[in-house]
């Protein structure tokens, strides 16, 4: 056992090594900077993990090493985190050099300064509409990634195989679901059920209210709940729900199951479609997509591109954005994006087109869908929804009347509207 | 050393050695101390300010305080005593079924018979599953289309459940999955306090003739019952901050059916982003916790008194 005396020269010894070490860990970080080499900035995107499509968008991405002089390095998140996690790193001043984030998301980072303004790095480029939502008081603080419009896609081998015609109609879907399971034993409409996968019905209500001509709030940001429109798409949803078409399996599941030729019908985004189309489980040629049936057209998911305001390299980081909307960076990011609408009008490939029959449809359903966020409440969108859908779920579980339930989600969120302001 | 001894020895050499030796409790002590302060007492004075504030997620220091408004909110609102019921019903079954299936198999597998080590190796399996993944494997089994327990029942005429999707079925679902994973932990804590009660004395009792329940009930069952007090008071405590299994089988639906305390805490403050509220909601339950605990602590002190008299 060593002396007391020994202990001053052991701290000093364990000090100089620390000291040596930190030395050394500081002229690392520095010298990849100081020789003037450009920086590695990381991107932080859930789309990263997704299957068979994950690797193809970060290859997209990744032609930004060739374009400039810095490289890219990959931050995965899994999708259920992703919003949390970026949201409580980014309150601790760290996170990612650039972020992939879906809309209401990048409402709250604006309100919260998190994000860097961007006019300059896309100055000149060809933005269309899809980008207008990246705009807050005047100032662009996100481009788009990929605006993801809801279809009804449909495996069309198995509809003529049980003879049934594309549904125009809430009715025509329930009949067509029940023949394609009574004659061929598949899920006849795979969309999960509002009690599986409730964090996703608070935007897929949209469907079925915004498909009726319905909206959560007018123009002027005044609460519309218990409207006739939205009344008459819930009771859709209960005659859906009562006909016990939806699934119990969660979207992941579905989406295998429809990708191996399992399900007949299904409310899918671009990347869904391309997820099956990639898994090989079914020919390509049978994947085709329809408008929803609904007299008005549903909605869209958007994700934007956004730099964080704390970023090391946040010059760098824009030099990124800019370079993605070039139209090489656009061409790179439409073949692995398959058919979602993206920054600017760049059309998918003949080739993909003539192999891939649902592109084309994704991309005329994608000019005329509704951002899911309430006008005037962006903030507070998944609060509001998630009071609607307590009360929706009254109405499937409860048979509750949609009237009486929408009355008093209309109460509940005038109340919670009234307290935030 | 004599006294005489100590008489010569210098005054500061004394008045150091008198300091070390008044010192060394506290320094003893310190450590636990300054590891509880720093991770539970701040924390928790933390909480409190946060509840007092309307903080949000975004930015959490940025929280202006707006006095008891959050409480105020919360106990005028209907979702919490919703939430309230729902995580009363939640803990005492699943603390209920725990115990009684729990101490059962301990006094079961305490029998001598061949391959007790194997039964008891496979009735501590479910503790020894992480509960995210133990979750899954559930959520799978309670499928209502594809679900094993369903074809069960279909195979024996009977209709499928919608086991996580109708009420009352959901809250029995997530209490069952929860029951399930914590009846091996009072099975082992249970078998230990078996293995302490004096075998003499069990032996006695037999031989003057007691039958097996009663050599039970007036011998075996005072000694493991401390025991089980104190299972019983972890299982609460376990089930008021259980919130992965409820998260993965129901995430608190259907129509807010299992939306325990836990539940409700994480959508305040991760998915609504209202830190403040989300405190406000925590703090709520860290009082129902401290009650339960202080009324266990008086119940062991009321029969300590009891047993010394």
């Amino acid at each position: 056992m060593g002396s007391a005396r020994e202990f001053p020269y052991r701290l000093s010894a364990a000090a100089l090594l620390t000291g040596s070490l930190a030395l050394l860990t500081a002229c690392g970080t520095g010298g990849e900077e100081a020789d003037g080499e450009g920086v590695t900035l990381t991107l932080g995107n859930s789309q990263w993990l997704d299957a068979n499509r994950g690797e193809g968008l970060w290859e997209a991405v990744s032609g930004f090493d060739h374009a400039s002089e810095h490289s890219v390095e990959r931050v995965e998140y899994p999708s259920g985190d992703i919003a949390t996690t970026l949201t409580t790193e980014l309150g601790a001043g760290e996170g990612p050099d650039v972020m992939f984030i879906q809309d209401n998301v990048f409402e709250s980072f604006v309100d919260a300064d998190f994000l860097e303004p961007l006019e300059d790095a896309v100055e000149g480029a060809n933005l269309n509409n899809t980008n207008e939502g990246g705009v807050k008081d005047g100032t662009r603080y996100g481009v788009a990634w990929q605006r993801a419009p809801f279809a009804l896609l449909y495996n069309s081998g198995l509809l003529d195989e049980a003879g049934v015609e594309v549904p125009t109609t809430p009715e025509e879907l329930i009949e067509s679901a029940d023949i394609l399971t009574e004659e061929l034993g598949v899920q006849g409409f795979g969309d999960p059920s509002p009690l599986v996968d409730d964090g996703r019905w608070l935007q897929h209500i949209n469907i079925w209210t915004y498909g009726h001509g319905g909206s959560w709030a007018d123009e002027d940001g005044n609460i519309t709940v218990d409207t006739p429109e939205n009344i008459e798409g819930v009771e859709v949803v209960k005659d859906l729900y009562d006909a016990g078409i939806f699934s119990d399996e969660d979207l992941h599941t579905n989406r295998a199951a429809f990708a191996q030729g399992q399900v007949g019908m299904v409310d899918e985004i671009g990347g869904g479609a391309l997820v099956a189309s990639l898994e090989g489980g079914m020919d390509p040629q049978d994947i085709h997509v329809a408008d929803q049936p609904t007299p008005e057209p549903g909605y869209h998911q958007q994700l934007y591109v956004v730099v964080n305001a704390n970023s090391p390299h946040v010059e760098e980081a824009k030099e990124f954005v800019s370079w993605l909307v070039t139209e090489e960076g656009q061409e790179m990011l439409r073949e692995a994006s398959g058919a979602d609408p993206l920054a600017t009008d760049v059309p998918v490939t003949e080739e993909f087109a003539a192999e891939n029959p649902w592109a084309e449809g994704f991309l005329e359903v994608g000019s005329h869908t509704q951002s899911t966020l309430i006008p005037g409440h962006e903030l507070q969108t998944t609060e509001i929804m998630t009071l609607i859908m307590d009360h929706v779920q009254e109405v499937l579980v409860n048979d509750i009347p949609a009237e009486e339930a929408l009355a008093a989600a209309q109460g509940d969120v005038d109340n919670l509207v009234g307290s935030g302001d | 050393m004599t006294a005489r001894a100590d008489a010569k020895e210098p005054l500061r050499l004394r008045l150091v050695r008198s300091a070390r030796n008044g010192m060394t409790p506290v320094m003893l002590l310190a450590g636990p101390f300054i590891f509880l302060g720093v991770m539970i007492i701040w924390p928790l004075i933390e909480q409190v300010w946060i509840s007092l504030t309307d903080a949000r997620l975004t930015n959490p220091s940025a929280g202006e305080f707006v006095g008891l408004q959050n409480y105020a909110t919360a106990l005028s609102g209907s979702a919490l005593p919703r939430v309230l019921l729902n995580t009363m019903v939640y803990t005492v079954g699943t603390t209920v079924i725990a115990l009684v299936i729990g101490v059962l198999a301990a006094v079961v597998v305490n029998m001598k018979f061949a391959g007790n080590s194997v039964v008891k190796a496979i009735l501590a399996t479910p503790w020894a599953i992480p509960s995210v993944a133990a979750a899954l494997i559930w959520l799978w089994m309670f499928s209502q289309s594809r679900g094993v327990i369903n074809r069960g029942l279909e195979a024996l005429g009977q209709d499928g459940i919608a086991w996580l999707t109708s009420e009352p079925w959901a809250m029995v679902a997530v209490i069952a999955v929860t029951a399930w994973q914590a009846v091996p932990f009072v099975m082992l804590v249970t078998l230990a306090a078996l293995k302490s009660v004096p075998q003499e004395t069990a032996e006695a009792s037999r031989i003057d003739g007691a039958p097996r329940l009663g050599t039970f009930q007036w011998v075996i069952w005072p000694h493991i019952l401390p025991t089980v007090r104190l299972l019983a008071i972890l299982q609460v405590i376990e089930a008021l901050r259980k919130w992965d299994i409820i998260a993965v089988l129901t995430q608190g639906g259907p129509v807010n059916s299992t939306n325990t305390l836990v539940i409700a805490i994480q959508r305040q403050a991760f998915e609504y982003q209202q830190l403040g509220m989300g405190a406000t909601y925590a703090i709520i339950g860290i009082t129902i916790a401290i009650v339960f605990t202080l009324a266990y602590l008086l119940l062991e002190r009321r029969e300590e008194k009891k047993n010394t008299r």
